[in-house]
């Protein structure tokens, strides 16, 4: 019997706060306070400030599963959703942040640390790099 | 990539490209290089036909991205440059319900235990089951499992469907998902409501507020669903009494059913080729394109980059205790573009000015830069930035600044702030506590307030919850204000939470009395709450399906209502010599007025019969026809009518001209027995145009009945005698 989705969404936020990151809540999915977006769309959305550097957490590793809503861009159209398998209007987004602290190697080492502790059904994983 | 390189077969790393693997946010902000993750959940044969590195990014749907590890080292100003940011990020993205998909081994997202419950609970419902495939039942199926998601969660965060904005677009989804069960399931009541209490439970744990709220969500869902079962059902009749030439049903027509009736598109489209009509595309896409481009010029909004004035200062919000600061600095600006119109955005070191937030208007009032002054148009919050609107940049933006408030205006918006929560508080007590927050506005000259409860207010309950606030008022009740202390603290005292707030790690807790109101707010309050002086209910309303509104004043603005009605209530009283009351006066007096109407009513019709009387005996035959012409007085055109019908029906073949004068115009009336229009081929219409020349009138009608009106009064006589004439 493979993980129930409340299970894989526990271990994420398990594994990211065992590396010391705090676990916080997800924003509201409708926007206050932003003129340019009216629905969270990101996980990051609500640590926009941080990243410009306007506010400073707590703690500078932060994780959480964000509810998010997207009904326009490539993938999105309102009207596509429901016709193929995999798109959705609103989604779960499982995130890690470091906000000036750790940064590429010990990121990418987690996910894929991650990644081989739960027993995925795929073969290959692949990575895309720039 | 070395970082990858330690870890995976180099078979498995694909170089990306700047398109894919260079993440921004928007046009503008930080950015950086991203690394993404891409699982391949092809068999075996297939990879080893097609190596998976050449289907990343393709959109192949077994090919897929799971997981997006942005680095963020950059800011990309307007000009479209980059610059280094002080400090390096991580930000990274999973979509769970892909990763679910993954890991359980399924083919379709819709096929994992997120959307199942929600499934098999739209096969109960409708008696239908999903076959996994792309029929448009199955699409409906998947359409309903995602929507309903998104309408939940958003209107359990407070946003209730609406004409415009985020509201419009809750609206836009829960529509779609009607007209996929309305059209492919076959039901035809409110569905998607009934699936909100097992998707509350599926997400208990995780987002509390749905299960929280699950009646009130699920009222508004089946009050929009309600609603718009009845659009279309008037849109379907509208469209059936459509006119379509040979086939063809224009562009014009469709938009306007879309637009102005609210009926769907592609509803339209397969109900048109149900009936074999095609649709002018080109003309609907015309006329959509068209109102789009409409909407987009009233929204454009340009922004620049910002001019750092100072880089080492933080905004502070000092408000709460200032209400003018001396030695303020800019620390940045920028301008903005927004309807044509330019103005300036300045972000200070420190500000008294209460930036718009909790439904508290942002502060006005002045920046005096040496001795130039600035008027500050309005206060907003962008993220956490407090941003001050001006309309024009000082010479000298280095300089040190005197920051003042406009206090009038503040002090009113408090009093306005602290009543809200007094009437929270007081209708929590009197309705029950069932009600929360679902809106809020406090502006200094009146407050409006939104609650979820479902019956209109009595207006004994309307009393009561005014009878306790002012009594709260008249108590002076001091303010007490816990500022930074944990949400967990506040929770644990008691404070109302409010669901879809975004709340920091340390909240600012607002109490009137510790038994009575406790609030978590960052808005501005009174220091007791006898400045409110008095409190007064405005009205009380219906905004949305189980959404009361209520709009109230404080202070001087109650006063001057309680004044203005107060004296209304004198002057009406002044028309009346006895003293039992205005109530009675004004009962009396209509009932009075009704007994003279009757009166009238019964002298007029007197008054009818006689003339009706005397015009019979007035009659002669002529040609075998009975022939009336005659003037009438004091009768209107209606009453005349209906006496020239009489008059017909009582004496058989007749010809009835009038002649009569109605608001200083000259009048005539012809009517004509059916039977002498068969006969004679009279036609009333066409010969009451030769009739009305002596009154210069204009008129017609038809072969029985018709009438015409002209300015010459001293024609009539003639008009009578010309009709005779005209008789074969």
């Amino acid at each position: 019997m493979s993980m129930t989705a409340n299970e894989i969404r526990q271990k994420f936020l398990e594994f990211f706060a065992s590396k010391n990151h705090k676990i916080v809540n997800s924003a509201p999915i409708v926007v206050k306070d932003d003129p340019t977006l009216m629905f969270t769309n990101a996980g990051m959305n609500q640590f926009k400030d941080f990243f410009l550097g306007n506010q400073k957490p707590d703690n500078p590793r932060l994780v959480d599963t964000q509810k998010c809503l997207r009904v326009s861009g490539k993938h999105n159209d309102l009207e596509e959703v429901g016709v193929d398998t995999y798109h959705h209007t609103m989604f779960e987004m499982l995130g890690n942040w470091s906000i000036g602290d750790y940064f590429k190697a010990e990121a990418i080492s987690w996910s894929w640390e991650l990644l081989a502790s739960i027993q995925t059904g795929q073969k290959t994983t692949l990575c895309d790099c720039f | 990539m070395a970082e990858w390189r330690k870890l995976i077969h180099p078979d498995h790393i694909v170089f990306g490209n700047k398109k894919d693997n260079f993440w921004e946010m928007g046009e503008t902000g930080p950015c950086g290089p991203c690394s993404e993750i891409h699982f391949d959940l092809r068999s075996d044969e297939e990879i080893a036909e097609i190596p998976g590195k050449e289907l990343v990014n393709k959109d192949h749907p077994q090919v897929i991205e799971i997981w997006n590890n942005v680095f963020i080292q950059y800011n990309r100003k307007a000009d479209g440059s980059l610059e280094l940011l002080p400090a390096m990020h991580v930000d990274t993205g999973m979509g769970l319900e892909r990763l679910v998909r993954v890991i359980q081994n399924k083919k379709s997202n819709y096929d994992t235990d997120l959307f199942t419950g929600t499934i098999s609970k739209i096969s109960e419902l409708t008696g239908r089951s999903y076959q996994y495939g792309d029929t448009r039942q199955d699409i409906a199926f998947r359409v309903l499992a995602d929507h309903i998601r998104a309408i939940s969660f958003t209107i359990a965060d407070g946003q209730l469907p609406s004409n415009t904005g985020a509201g419009y677009v809750i609206r836009r989804i829960l529509r779609r998902a009607v007209r996929y069960y309305f059209s492919y399931l076959d039901y035809k009541e409110p569905l998607l409501f009934q699936l909100v209490n097992t998707l509350a439970k599926q997400f208990e744990f995780v987002f509390p507020e749905l299960i929280l709220q699950k009646s009130f969500v699920e009222r508004v869902i089946r009050e929009e669903e309600k609603s718009f079962l009845k659009t279309l059902d008037s849109g379907l009749r509208k469209l059936d009494e459509v006119k379509v030439q040979d086939g063809f049903l224009e562009g014009q027509t469709v938009f306007e059913l879309y637009d102005t009736y609210g009926f769907p598109i592609d509803l339209t489209r397969l109900i048109a080729s149900e009936k074999n009509w095609t649709i002018d595309e080109a003309g609907f896409e015309k006329a959509l394109s068209e109102q789009k481009e409409r909407s987009r010029a009233d929204s454009k909004r340009e922004t620049g980059d910002w001019v750092i004035v100072r880089n080492d200062e933080k905004s502070e919000f000092l408000g709460y205790d200032n209400l003018f600061l001396e030695d303020v600095l800019v620390v940045k600006y920028r301008f903005l573009k927004q309807k044509d119109k330019e103005f300036i955005q300045l972000v200070l070191n420190k500000t008294p000015f209460y930036p718009e937030g909790g439904g508290q208007i942002g502060d006005t009032g002045l920046l005096i830069f040496d001795h130039e002054v600035i008027q500050v148009l309005d206060t907003k919050k962008e993220n956490d930035l407090i941003i001050h609107l001006v309309d024009r940049i000082p010479d000298n933006v280095e300089t040190s600044v005197f920051a003042e408030v406009n206090m009038v205006k503040r002090k009113e918006t408090e009093r306005n702030h602290s009543a809200t929560h007094l009437l929270h508080a007081a209708l929590r007590s009197v309705l029950g506590s069932h009600v929360t927050q679902k809106g809020s506005l406090v502006r200094p000259d009146y407050l409006r307030f939104d609650i979820s409860h479902f019956q209109k207010m009595t207006n004994e309950e309307i009393k009561q919850v005014e009878k306790i606030v002012n009594e709260r008022i008249r108590q002076n009740i001091p303010l007490q204000e816990s500022r930074n202390i944990p949400v967990k603290e506040a929770q644990d005292a008691g404070a109302m939470m409010l669901f879809g707030e975004k709340y920091g790690d340390k909240v600012r807790m607002i109490t009137f009395d510790d038994s009575f109101s406790k609030e978590l707010c960052g808005g501005c309050h009174v220091k007791g709450t006898g400045e409110i002086g008095l409190f007064k209910i405005l009205s009380e309303g219906a905004i949305a399906a189980g959404v009361r509104r209520i709009e109230a004043c404080t202070a001087q603005y109650a006063e001057e209502y309680v004044r203005d009605f107060v004296e209304e209530v004198h002057a009406s009283k002044s028309f009346f010599k006895s003293n039992q009351g205005l109530t009675k006066n004004i009962s009396d007096l209509i009932d009075e007025n009704q007994k003279l109407k009757k009166e009238v009513e019964k002298w007029m019709l007197q008054h009818a019969n006689i003339i009706k009387q005397t015009l019979a005996k007035s009659a002669e035959v002529y040609r075998d026809q009975i022939v009336i012409t005659s003037m009438v007085e004091n009768l209107d055109s209606k009453t005349i009518k209906t006496l020239s019908y009489q008059l017909e029906k009582e004496l058989g073949d007749t010809i009835i001209l009038i002649g009569f004068v109605e608001n200083g115009k000259a009048n005539i009336m012809l009517t004509i027995s059916e039977k002498l229009v068969a006969s004679k081929q009279y036609h009333a219409g066409n010969m009451i145009k030769q009739l009305a020349a002596p009154i210069q009138g204009g008129g017609g009608g038809q072969a029985f009945f018709a009438s015409a009106g002209g300015p010459v009064l001293e024609g009539l006589p003639a008009a009578l005698t010309s009709l005779k004439a005209m008789l074969v």
